[in-house]
């Protein structure tokens, strides 16, 4: 059987045998179960339909319900011919400033040959393909999660005064502050709900109060990405959604909401709003910016925000109607932006830019402002070409795209239905980064750089001492295994170094760069930590490695000898479900050894960055989910609490558990503290306790 | 008809089960169809989808964009089975294992309607290549999509399908 036949095969098996229903599964039986269990407000243990029990009662009930499956199909195919066919490099403009007109010719000769023509070929493609095109983004869904995670220590000049000793969010780079969904300034705790930001009066750890609620946008599907404090300022970062209902077509469908879903996710705008918070109950708002192009990430740096959003070119397909599409893609391929909501102006051609091969589906679009000047103008810049991650250092902004090469050719795959299956087998990918300057008082494209492979997240990439250095995976080695590679480039980004060949069949799970080195955990049942030597950027090496049962997704430094790992417990045959932290000795380079390790069982650690709390030296919180247990029967609802170890040379010690009020939202959960109380925060509320006896003092609801 | 989603969440949100129930049959076949293939019994799938759909009507206050409640639907699915699969059944079950076994037959695959080719090939996976491979083909989320609803990278969800999907292709030639 060949690939094509055996595809065909699977999905035949998969999705068209015949599987019913079980009336315990239908509508009204899933609506019984839910009112019969108490709804939203009750926890106790979910009593299940037992299947025969539900038969009996239901035996009369001959409703049939509407299931909505199968037409997905078609759109997210066309989708993906197309991720095929724009692989034929369509532009070799050299990099260097543009004006519109080249843009315009670029972006009309991509249309013609990679949308129009391809429609035309198909008879049946529908005008659906706009809301197709724009799902390609939506592989970008991972670094909005990525993205979500950046938050910044409230580094430059972030809430000046306060009270002695408050937390700020954990940070990649110092000095580089990252925006979080909770940002606390030592008497006021912000956090963001939806598409609101509360403002919560914490001086009085026994009354709390809320102060006021921020809505910068009453539409239900604009929400509010990060937020930012800096100086007396609120930056709230939000996201304008611009998609109306007609637009998104055929209404029936599973394909239609497959589709919309993603629409509404990333077609979007980004607004940048800065409110005044001299007074906290009467908020002001001092100035807004939007740009076009859904947001990616930001940092705030000396007092200079930048953020990166990502702005795809409308292609709407008109059949028969080649001219007037190629109108209305001249109209709109240039990405805009609005000040203070006056009218929308093109960002000035002389700062857009088009790399050599350049995908023309999509801007990477930075904005700067400095915020230290209330009413200085934006800067904007435009780079065509897909951006995925940010990392961000005072002087420079780096910009990473994954450009993909299929190796097959699209045009193979006539039979649409199994395009999504049969190409993944067949690509190549490479890392492509983009360099900004932001020395001075703006932001200038600099220059841009290819490595082999894909990074995992921000903590991949570091810049220092004039060097650039990524540690990606390539998924397809030459032998057809996976492989890890740490290249080096200088400040033109250019290869001087290169180290390949690491943990051979395993994928990078955390990474961490520290001056001239880089701690790095690959897994494939075991997880090796490696020690890589940067000091020679031509000469990179592996200096040594421990090999440990689980791997860790989060590395952080502590003092200069010792790395905690934050991430999943396991035996030799891969992870057995348990948390687990480990404390590396990493004084001999050559010889790194586990001192230490914490695991609790049936959880998992969250290992976003940025919801690692420094309390001290060595005192720091990490959330932990873990599953809940009543009696013998098993809520799948966790159980969400800040643990507050003490980690040093001598091991590692809890010290004592924080529990969250809402205890089943495991995304939107930080710790926070200031003096002696500490604060954890959900979307339900806020809970303050004494610090060093663990008593819970106070809460307040959101 | 997103209007119609974006109401049912809200509606949703506020506690309204009836209005929970009506989103969700916009995905229960393919729900219901992901964990019959994950777990390989239809016992154990209801009980996944049932459990999934209690834990996901709490949660749904939590629900941001509510957009992505399909992928969002998902990933408490795929959390649910996975864990049935690797918490010890007697912590899982409020009956006892034995009472189960006295009043219910043994769970049993014959009700899974695929070859015995097919559903061997599948039990021969590791989880997370099943996941990949049911949301891929059963879900038909693309490569980007299963990274968000996985925490993973579309690379690697790219790779482990490509693998998987080779195994299957060995397995059954």
């Amino acid at each position: 059987m060949n690939k094509k036949d055996f595809n065909k095969k699977l999905k035949n098996e998969l999705c068209e045998k015949d599987v019913s229903l079980p009336q315990s599964l239908s509508a009204e039986n899933i609506e019984k179960l839910i009112n019969e269990n108490g709804g939203i407000m009750d926890a106790k243990p979910p009593r299940l339909h037992n299947r025969k029990k539900v038969a009996k009662i239901i035996v009369s009930v001959a409703a049939s319900i509407a299931v909505v499956v199968g037409a997905g199909l078609a759109v997210n195919s066309n989708r993906e011919k197309i991720e095929l066919k724009k692989q034929d490099s369509v532009i070799a403009e050299k990099t260097e400033k543009s004006d519109y007109g080249k843009i315009e010719t670029a972006v009309l000769k991509y249309y013609k040959d990679n949308v129009y023509n391809l429609n035309k070929q198909s008879n049946s493609l529908s005008n659906k393909l706009s809301s197709a095109f724009n799902s390609v983004i939506g592989n970008k869904s991972e670094d909005k999660a990525e993205s979500d995670m950046v938050t910044g220590n409230a580094a430059a000049g972030a809430a000046d005064n306060q009270s002695d000793n408050y937390s700020q969010t954990n940070t990649q780079v110092e000095g580089v502050d990252e925006g979080d969904l909770v940002k606390n300034d030592g008497k006021y705790i912000y956090y963001v709900k939806g598409n609101e930001v509360i403002i919560a009066d914490t001086q009085k750890p026994d009354n709390m109060n809320i102060v006021s609620r921020i809505v910068p946008s009453k539409e239900a599907n604009d929400i509010v990405n990060e937020i930012y404090l800096y100086n007396d300022s609120l930056v709230v970062i939000w996201s304008k959604t611009n998609i109306s209902p007609d637009e998104s077509g055929d209404s029936t469908s599973d394909g239609y909401m497959t589709s919309y879903c993603y629409d509404a996710m990333y077609n979007s705008d980004t607004v940048i709003t800065v409110y005044g918070l001299k007074d906290k109950s009467n908020v002001t708002t001092d100035y807004s910016v939007k740009v076009d192009g859904s947001y990616v990430s930001s940092r705030i740096t000396n007092g200079r925000l930048i953020a990166v959003t990502s702005f795809s070119i409308p292609y709407s397909y008109e059949e028969n109607n080649f001219d007037s599409s190629c109108d209305k893609i001249k109209e709109n391929c240039i990405p805009s932006y609005s000040i203070n909501g006056g009218a929308d102006r093109k960002i000035d051609s002389e700062n857009i830019y088009m790399p050599d091969e350049t995908d023309v589906r999509e801007y990477s679009v930075t904005l700067f402002k400095d915020l230290k000047e209330s009413d200085s103008e934006p800067q904007l810049t435009a780079t065509l070409g897909v951006n995925w991650q940010v990392y961000c250092t005072n002087d420079s902004l780096f910009v990473a795209s994954l450009k993909t090469n299929y190796i097959e050719d699209a045009t193979t795959y006539s039979d649409k239905a199994e395009i999504s299956i049969a190409d993944v087998s067949s690509f190549s990918e490479n890392t492509v980064i983009y360099k900004y300057d932001i020395s001075d008082s703006g932001i200038k494209y600099s220059c841009s750089g290819s490595v082999v492979g894909e990074w995992l997240n921000q903590f991949s990439m570091d810049y220092y001492n004039g060097y650039f250095r990524i540690v990606t995976t390539n998924f397809k080695g030459d032998s057809g295994t996976m492989t890890n590679i740490v290249t080096v480039l200088d400040e033109n980004m250019k290869q001087v170094g290169i180290l390949e060949g690491i943990a051979k069949g395993e994928s990078v799970y955390a990474a961490r760069f520290l001056g001239n080195t880089l701690y790095v955990v690959t897994y494939y049942q075991t997880d090796p930590l490696f020690v890589i030597d940067l000091s020679d950027p031509a000469n990179p090496v592996v200096k040594g490695e421990v090999k440990l049962p689980g791997f860790s997704s989060y590395l952080h430094p502590i003092g200069n000898n010792l790395v905690l790992g934050v991430g999943v417990g396991g035996n030799d045959s891969g992870t057995d479900g348990s948390a687990k932290i480990s404390l590396f000795d990493v004084s001999d380079p050559v010889n790194p050894k586990e001192i230490d390790n914490y695991t609790v069982s049936d959880a998992y650690f969250n290992s976003d960055h940025k919801e690692f709390l420094k309390i001290d030296n060595d005192t720091f919180g990490i959330n932990l989910s873990k599953y809940r247990y009543y009696n013998q029967s098993y809520d799948s609802v966790n159980i969400c609490k800040l643990m507050m170890f003490d980690i040093s040379e001598n091991g590692i010690t809890l010290k004592n558990e924080f529990p969250m009020m809402n205890d089943s939202d495991i995304y939107y959960c930080r710790g926070a503290f200031t003096g002696n109380t500490m604060f954890t925060v959900d979307y339900s509320g806020i809970i303050s306790y004494n610090m060093t006896t663990g008593e819970k003092i106070s809460e307040l609801s959101f | 008809m997103n209007n119609n989603l974006e109401n049912l969440v809200r509606e949703a949100q506020s506690g309204n089960s009836k209005a929970f129930a009506e989103i969700y049959s916009f995905y229960a076949l393919d729900l219901y169809r992901f964990a019959l293939y994950y777990m390989g019994n239809s016992h154990d799938a209801e009980d996944c989808v049932q459990e999934a759909v209690l834990s996901a009507f709490r949660n749904i206050v939590s629900l941001r964009k509510p957009s992505s409640f399909k992928s969002w639907m998902f990933k408490i699915l795929s959390n649910v089975c996975r864990t049935k699969l690797t918490v010890p059944a007697d912590r899982l079950y409020s009956v006892p294992i034995h009472e189960i076994q006295e009043t219910d037959e043994l769970p049993d695959n014959s009700d899974m309607g695929l070859s015995a080719e097919l559903d061997d090939a599948l039990g021969s996976l590791n989880p997370d290549e099943k996941e990949i491979v049911l949301l891929s083909v059963v879900g038909r989320y693309k490569s980007g999509e299963i990274a968000s609803i996985l925490d993973m990278t579309s690379g690697s969800v790219r790779s482990k399908l490509s693998r998987a999907l080779k195994k299957l292709r060995e397995i059954l030639q």
